[in-house]
């Protein structure tokens, strides 16, 4: 293709997602995804392959196409259809992400579908935010949809709608459900426009060409991996052994990677569905190419995984998954640094935090929840940085002063945790201190990982310290584990010391 | 006599209003930014307008004062955690730009404030006294933030009675800006300490090499005077100064929705004019950290003039980010450039005329622009027309996504609008991105290679004022008492607004204080997210008071032209060459079809095949589609 045109019409064709988030969150009500920006929307060909995706949460990354793909094998669309779901068992990842895919025809022909995902603030689980910190059964954690038509020939399915009944605040979900199809509606449109304008002929011909270029620069930086077999095994924090296996194996400009011997799914909520599992691998590919390489399916191809069914990361219905997309998801990443830093010694940091450090404090008259920032691993390239979230996730913090003034809470500190990453000729960064104080009784959930263990440090470098969640009643301290869920009670003190990250390269003397 | 000065990173542009309107562009002086502005200045100078990037350049460049943070205990390196969030999504090596402040230099003190105001402990006298002689010893000025100090602030005012009778300087947030969310506003008052000295000592030398005061441009659109100016203000004095004179040009032909379109060397700079007013925001960004500050809405796109074309390891053309900025410059330059620009392949399509670049202040070298894009169509497998075409289209398509996309965060749609183009290049990119846009009418104001300058005359002398409230709309009551201690007892209109949102939301809507305020938040709310919510509760984020004192600008000045016998030349276009009429600015006198080019002194005005030009009162001119 003419790389003029091409050009052009990449910039054409990624406006749209973008612009589709922007209206998304400009009508959307949840701060989820008005604030937190907690959305995806993509634009997928005729053929299922992802085009073009505007992400703001890498989990997200493998989700989309695994959502896309469960829902036209079980739905009939026609033009003026738009489909919904959140079942992570056909394709979602954790109950609160609700996908809705609309399909694009031009004149008779199917010319694509445009799609977004969306995190509600509540879904109707067992806790407010549907994010149980104790669940056993997906049904716990909310309501399942499998795909189902939400709109039918341009008129609003109202029984499709009352599935919803159960969750708490329905006309938000309401209202943010009718934001989806509307940013579907726009992302329809300008799709046509960009048709009307160059063509179709020229369109199909870009995606083609566009998916190709992807797939080849890809497969250029893989190739320049050495070849071999890499692997890397680490274990949950969990009442039980939990481990997690890889085996990468990179030949030519192909990478695999194999998480066989992998325990089987648990009794809890860290199981993480494949999409999530996808997401991790996409993520460290993503972060390995060039940046300005399109994110589309040319970037998936030259990538192969398989998980086992069955185990932790591709488990099977009923288990409980809230904490795979939150907590195992940052394990599965490290887990594949673990693997890969053998092969790029140069390119890739020591252990980050690993974690998220999902804080849920709540009663019946208010719910807070915040993820925690740690330390980041160093690397060749110089110290980590401190206080920051890694990975899987990029969401803000709660301002202090929010805190306080919304909810009945305290916050005695918030600061660095002074020398809590590794050291070395490069020291990782440090974790947080946070500790807050209730001000009313209350029920208390926590989900956090490297409790036990620091993130190690690499190439000489030392380990960070690992993180520790801490109750103090007046003056006595008592050690909570990583997994917390318990109630609280007024001037009780709730203090998260978050991990630092691993330090790189030994000191020389 | 008027004078307006905006000083740029490559040029310091002037413009004096007297019986007429003259407009010259002198080099910037970046070392002492104040000698260019000095030198070019006249005498019998009545007003004077600055734009000024003094505050911005020492923030970048690190070159304030050495402050100190003094915050509560337990919360020293909030500055440092921040929002707990990475710059860059897909980067395993994480980098975080530091702020000018080490963390010997932060100090948490005893003493607290709830949510609600109320005391929980009190600060240590003792304490503080030893600190403040400590920071005395090592000559540092202090920016002071504690927690709710927006409702409470009696802490940080006896902190800075303390410190100021040590000799110490210092800063305090309540003072500074007064707005929730400790970081912030953190950052709002280090800064301020920080740039503070700096500023005051460039206004002082301009006050002493001009014989007069200046009236400062700020982010917000409004001018304050040199002596009033709080640095944090300033930091988009230029661009602002643009779109100020967009809201005029509104104004003026009755046209109540623009977009703004400043395209120069290095970036394009766009924001919305919505009927007939800007758009504006609480808080901005200055090198990736938040200000607390009103600012015009603007959004930046990495290309321009200066941006070099180059072709990916996929085989893609591709445009920016990486530009060749004034030095060494495009390659047509000669000054060294040697990668093909924007602004090379604009000379090659013949759109700019090598001797009347710059009003013919800097001669364009078309081989080595040739040479430039030669190498790159080599490479690619491209002719040179197509490459020239080619690199034209892709910087187009760059801002018409950021276009289409600051029109849609609105709820509106680009055809809605018309442009206003300024800056060297806007005029040249217009139509083509209008025609992308499905926009119907391009503006060109006058004198468009200095536009920012120009509407900088067009603004009033404006001071904010606001303060962090969170308290529901139905108790009312408590604020009247609040903006009285706000308003300004002075001469002038004051506006007050106050920042609503629904209970819950963490982004507030600002609404001007006037009849029934639910009922006007409702509006608002909807017309731009799409819904209301009338069983919500709402709360009153903050109230703001702004003090208007008008200015009478005189207006642009009516111009007579003598008529223009157009000679032509042969310009490039998608569609292949076609001959087109040149025409010079300062002689035109009435409309014709395209294609056409029109000589300006500092810009050229493209009227593609298609798009026809008139020229309406004042001088403007309004390029339109057939």
């Amino acid at each position: 293709m003419n790389p003029v045109v091409f050009e052009v019409l990449r910039h054409s064709v990624e406006g749209i997602p973008e612009r589709m988030g922007a209206a998304l969150q400009r009508s959307a009500f949840s701060a989820n995804i008005k604030e937190r920006k907690d959305e995806s929307c993509a634009l997928f060909s005729a053929g299922c392959e992802m085009v073009a995706q505007a992400e703001h949460i890498p989990v997200h990354l493998g989700a989309m196409p695994s959502a896309l793909d469960a829902i036209i094998s079980s739905c009939q669309l026609s033009p003026g259809d738009q489909v919904m779901m959140n079942d992570p068992y056909k394709g979602g990842t954790h109950l609160p992400d609700i996908t809705v895919a609309k399909p694009v025809f031009f004149d008779e022909d199917l010319l694509g579908y445009v799609v977004n995902r969306a995190h509600h603030a509540d879904i109707g689980g067992s806790t407010p935010g549907s994010m149980p910190g104790d669940s056993f059964r997906l049904e716990e954690e909310g309501i399942v949809i499998s795909p189902t038509h939400i709109i039918k020939n341009g008129e609003f399915c109202e029984e499709t709608f009352d599935l919803l009944s159960s969750a708490r605040n329905t006309k938000e979900r309401k209202g943010d459900l009718r934001a989806q199809i509307g940013a579907n509606e726009l992302g329809a449109r300008e799709l046509s426009e960009v048709i009307d304008k160059f063509g179709l002929h020229e369109y199909l011909d870009f995606i083609d060409s566009s998916l190709i270029y992807s797939e080849e620069r890809t497969r250029n930086t893989i190739d320049r991996i050495e070849d071999g077999t890499y692997s890397a095994v680490s274990f949950m924090e969990w009442d039980e052994e939990v481990k997690l296996c890889l085996r990468t194996t990179v030949k030519d400009d192909t990478i695999y990677f194999d998480f066989d011997g992998t325990s089987e799914q648990v009794e809890g909520n860290i199981n993480a569905p494949l999409p999530v599992t996808l997401s991790a691998v996409y993520y460290v590919v993503r972060c390995l190419i060039p940046e300005d390489i399109p994110m589309n399916q040319g970037v998936y191809q030259p990538i192969k995984v398989s998980a086992p069914e069955g185990t932790l990361l591709n488990p099977e219905y009923p288990a409980a998954v809230s904490a795979g997309n939150v907590e195992t998801s940052q394990r599965v990443v490290e887990l594949i640094l673990d693997a890969l830093r053998a092969a790029l010694p140069e390119k890739l940091p020591a252990q980050s935090q690993g974690t998220m450090n999902n804080l849920i404090i709540g009663n019946e008259r208010f719910t807070y929840y915040e993820t925690i920032g740690g330390g980041s691993g160093a690397s060749s390239l110089g110290d980590g940085a401190s206080g920051v979230h890694v990975h899987m996730t990029n969401t803000l913090n709660t301002p202090i002063e929010s805190i306080e003034h919304e909810y009945p809470l305290r916050v005695n500190c918030y600061k660095l945790r002074k020398n809590s990453g590794g050291g070395g000729l490069f020291k990782g960064g440090d974790g947080i201190v946070r500790e807050i104080e209730v001000l009313e009784d209350a029920h208390l959930s926590i989900q956090s990982e490297r409790r036990i263990e620091g993130p190690r440090g690499f190439n000489g470098g030392g380990d960070g310290t690992a993180g520790s969640n801490l109750l103090f009643i007046d003056s006595k301290e008592t050690d909570l584990g990583g997994h917390v869920s318990m109630d609280i009670k007024r001037g009780w003190r709730v203090r998260i010391e978050t991990p630092g990250g691993g330090g790189w390269g030994s000191v020389e003397i | 006599m008027l004078v307006s000065v905006d000083v740029g990173g490559t040029f310091t542009d002037m413009i004096i209003v007297d019986e007429g309107l003259k407009h010259f562009k002198i080099p910037s002086t970046p070392k002492d930014p104040a000698k260019a502005v000095i030198q070019g200045f006249p005498e019998d100078c009545d007003e004077f307008i600055h734009g000024t990037t003094v505050a911005t350049n020492a923030f970048l460049e690190r070159k304030g004062a050495p402050t100190a943070f003094i915050t509560n205990d337990g919360f020293e390196d909030i500055l440092f955690i921040g929002r707990q969030v990475r710059p860059k999504l897909y980067d395993l090596h994480i980098e975080i730009k530091p702020l000018p402040l080490s963390s010997e230099d932060c100090h948490g003190i005893v003493g607290r404030v709830d949510a609600d105001g109320t005391i929980l402990h009190d600060i240590d006298r003792e304490d503080l006294e030893r600190l403040a002689i400590s920071l005395k010893q090592k000559d540092r000025s202090a920016a002071v933030c504690l927690l709710h100090s927006y409702k409470n602030n009696v802490h940080e005012e006896e902190i800075k009675g303390i410190l100021n009778e040590a000799g110490v300087t210092c800063s305090l947030s309540n003072r500074v800006s007064n707005e929730f969310r400790e970081y912030e506003r953190g950052v709002t008052t280090l800064l301020d300490a920080y740039l503070g000295p700096v500023v005051k000592k460039y206004f002082k030398k301009i006050e002493e090499g001009t014989g007069v005061e200046p009236l400062v441009m700020k982010s917000s659109g409004g001018l304050q005077p040199a002596s009033e100016i709080n640095p944090i203000d300033t930091f988009y004095s230029g661009p602002a100064g643009g779109v100020a004179g967009g809201k005029y040009i509104s104004g003026l032909l009755g046209i109540d929705d623009l977009i703004t379109f400043d395209m120069g060397g290095t970036s394009a700079d766009m924001a919305t004019i919505v009927d007939g007013d800007m758009a504006w925001k609480d808080q901005g960004t200055i090198g990736g950290f938040p200000v607390q500050s009103k600012m015009v809405d603007i959004e930046t796109v990495g290309a321009g003039g200066g941006s070099i074309a180059w072709m990916d390891d996929g085989g893609v053309l591709r445009i920016g980010p990486k530009s060749a900025g004034a030095h060494p410059g495009p390659a047509c330059y000669g000054l060294g450039g040697t990668e093909p620009t924007v602004t090379d392949a604009l000379l090659l399509a013949g759109y700019i005329d090598k001797d009347y670049f710059l009003g013919g202040e800097i001669e364009l070298h078309v081989d080595r622009a040739e040479t430039a894009i030669d190498g790159l169509s080599d490479q690619m497998g491209l002719s040179m027309d197509e490459l020239i075409i080619g690199i034209i289209m892709i910087a187009n398509s760059k801002m018409s996504r950021c276009m289409k996309e600051i029109t849609v965060k609105r709820g509106l749609s680009p055809s809605e609008f018309s442009i206003l183009a300024f800056g060297g290049a806007g005029p040249l990119h217009a139509s083509y991105l209008a025609q992308e846009l499905g926009i119907d009418r391009v503006i060109v104001p006058p004198a468009p290679g200095v536009f920012s300058a120009l509407g900088m005359l067009t603004g009033d002398l404006r001071t904010e004022r606001s303060r962090t409230l969170l308290l529901p709309l139905n108790g009312k009551k408590e604020i009247n008492h609040i903006i009285n201690e706000l308003l300004v007892k002075e001469k002038g209109e004051q506006e007050v607004y106050l920042g609503l949102r629904y209970k819950g939301q963490s982004h507030h809507l600002n609404v001007i204080l006037e009849g029934e305020m639910a009922e006007r938040f409702h509006l608002e709310h909807k017309k731009l997210y799409g819904y209301a919510d009338h069983e919500a509760e709402i709360e009153i984020v903050n109230v703001r008071v702004e003090h208007v004192k008008k200015r009478n600008f005189i207006g642009l000045p009516e111009t007579t032209r003598s008529g223009d016998h157009p000679s032509s030349r042969t310009c490039l276009f998608p569609g292949g060459k076609q001959k087109c009429k040149v025409f010079y600015r300062k002689y035109l006198q009435n409309g014709d079809d395209g294609p056409a080019v029109i000589e300006d002194s500092n810009s050229t005005i493209l009227v593609p095949p298609d798009w026809a030009f008139k020229v309406t009162h004042k001088g403007i001119i309004e390029v339109v589609r057939r």
